[in-house]
């Protein structure tokens, strides 16, 4: 049993997830293994300390909640009936019309008034996305959360009518050469849990 | 087609060789991804076997015929793992074979088409055994499946975090 | 103090009936304080953190579907609300990022502290706040759910939207990029 398996069995055994079945073969490799066991009692130790939280007196909780209800005061609710749609079924014309407007906007207003950086622009550069983009230069978190936020909007405008005829990647064997040693263990693991639900029809 | 037969292999060679190079750090273990993959191909027979509904002929009929190709066919992905180990092996030499490398690419290419025809042949199985509404079940659950893989990948690379880039 | 079960409490917030809403405040403040104080890392920002959750919570308290579950929702919020201030002090501060080859370097920012030295209780806890604190975003919010808050596997994947199988390798390599950074320490504290 490789070591690398028994660290993920020791991460699932401290939060109670281990089958019993498998907590077994975990003991025996730790009878057996000075690394691991060094490395559960690391985990355990982490655990404990990590686990405890900061207690606060009942008078910050009153304070808390007297700060959040005076808050509460100017905020009201957003009515389920008030967020009907307003185009109901031709968003995507009308998101597209809005787009065009703006662009002709944009585009005048840039051609009007040359040598205007993008933050002396009509919309302020506070609340462009070039703010967003330009965070997503700096962090690659943001970069990721920025893409897949705008492949979900071009799906959603465009959305793919092929896409479920579409031949899937992995039916080439070259697909598996490209999977490292995790990506196969992570699929195996997803595959097995949903072998155990039953799994998608 | 005499003339671009070399010309098609060389721009497979090229693009081979950017895979091989791509996955340098990937691989690991030869034994453990084989014991990985097997176990991946009998939990894709599971949930194949769930998916049809199966009569107990039909599983008679099948199911032997079934696991054996799933061997055959990680007989052959291994060795084409190999000869794609092989063929990084060779690009990182200062004087890299020509005569090697489309030796391994064409090797490379002939077990992708071998793995293929297995498929094929499990198909042409199935068409004779199944009904017309299993057939259906097989075509939806292998595109599902096969999905369902890429988006694990997705997923499993997305836990590994933003890839740090060399400047 | 409103002993009614908190799923009428919960319809009653989602009429608009303040004190109902309020008394779903009291049954939830301390952990969900506890969860954004384990993002954020300090009680400053856990206080306005925890009181954006709540305001959030309010204002979309129509959205709730009923029958589903009010902790999850309100965890959820509790979740984003966190990641999106991360985000944003991510560009404003200098954050040495953390990842598993720099596991052992001194970040620079405690120079006053060294492993050589005797590791006591309260520096260890310090040394995994500073660790906890620089893991990735949504490493973070896995690790803060199921260690700090208690959740299982499927009730952290319930808040976060993701498979419980997502839940548990995120632990594993927390754990493995926490034990890795805190080795010394341990070790030390265990010697």
């Amino acid at each position: 049993m490789r070591c690398e398996t028994i660290k993920k069995w020791l991460s699932d055994d401290l939060d109670g997830a281990l089958s019993s079945k498998r907590k077994a073969r975990l003991e025996i490799h730790l009878r057996e293994c000075l690394v691991c066991r060094r490395y559960r009692a690391d985990l355990t130790r982490l655990q404990a300390e990590a686990a405890s939280a900061a207690d606060l007196s009942p008078e910050y909780w009153a304070a808390f909640e007297r700060r959040l209800e005076s808050k509460l005061a100017f905020v009201e609710p957003v009515r389920e009936a008030s967020r009907a749609p307003l185009f109901r079924g031709r968003k995507w014309a009308w998101a597209a019309a809005g787009f065009l407007a703006l662009a002709a906007v944009g585009t005048y207003l840039a051609v009007s008034r040359p040598g205007r950086t993008l933050e002396t622009a009509w919309v302020p550069y506070e609340d462009s996305i070039a703010r967003i983009l330009q965070a997503a230069e700096e962090d690659p978190e943001v970069e990721n959360l920025v893409n897949r936020e705008l492949l979900a909007s071009i799906t959603e405008v465009a959305p793919d009518p092929e896409e479920a005829y579409a031949a899937p990647l992995a039916a080439d064997p070259l697909f598996w050469e490209g999977l490292s040693e995790e990506e196969l263990e992570y699929i195996a693991a997803e595959l097995e849990r949903e072998a155990g639900q039953g799994g998608p029809k | 087609m005499k003339k671009w037969v070399p010309a098609t292999f060389f721009f497979l060679a090229l693009a081979l060789g950017a895979l091989a190079q791509a996955q340098g750090s990937l691989q690991g273990d030869p034994q453990a991804r084989m014991r990985i993959r097997e176990n991946i191909s009998n939990l894709y027979l599971l949930r194949l076997t769930r998916a049809l509904e199966l009569s107990e002929e039909q599983t008679a009929k099948l199911y032997p015929l079934l696991t054996r190709v799933e061997k055959e066919k990680a007989g052959i992905q291994r060795r084409m793992g190999l000869d794609l180990r092989d063929l990084r092996a060779e690009l990182a030499k200062p004087g890299a074979g020509e005569r090697r490398v489309l030796e391994l690419v064409a090797r490379i290419m002939e077990a992708r088409s071998t793995i293929r025809q297995k498929d094929d042949e499990v198909e042409g199985v199935l068409d004779g055994v199944l009904t017309p509404f299993q057939k259906a079940r097989y075509l939806i659950f292998t595109v599902d499946f096969l999905r369902s893989i890429g988006e694990n990948v997705e997923r499993a690379r997305g836990l590994r975090g933003p890839i740090k880039r060399t400047p | 103090m409103d002993e009614r079960p908190e799923d009428d409490l919960v319809e009653d917030a989602r009429r608009g009936s303040r004190e109902a809403f309020a008394g779903l405040v009291r049954l939830h403040e301390r952990r969900v304080y506890g969860l954004v104080f384990r993002m954020a890392g300090n009680h400053s920002d856990a206080a306005d953190l925890a009181q954006e959750v709540f305001l959030t919570a309010w204002r979309s308290i129509a959205s709730f579907r009923r029958g589903s579950s009010f902790y999850t929702w309100l965890y959820r919020i509790a979740v984003n609300t966190s990641l999106t201030f991360l985000r944003k002090r991510s560009r404003e501060k200098d954050r040495a990022e953390f990842h598993e080859n720099m596991a052992g370097v001194d970040s620079g920012r405690d120079a006053s502290f060294s492993a050589e030295g005797n590791c006591s209780q309260n520096e260890l806890r310090a040394r995994i706040d500073e660790a906890i604190d620089s893991l990735p975003g949504h490493f973070r919010a896995s690790f803060v759910l199921v260690v700090s808050q208690g959740f299982s596997h499927a009730d952290a994947a319930g808040i976060l939207g993701c498979s419980e199988n997502t839940v548990s390798w995120r632990m594993h390599k927390a754990r493995k990029i926490l034990q890795a950074r805190l080795k010394p320490y341990l070790g030390e504290v265990r010697s």
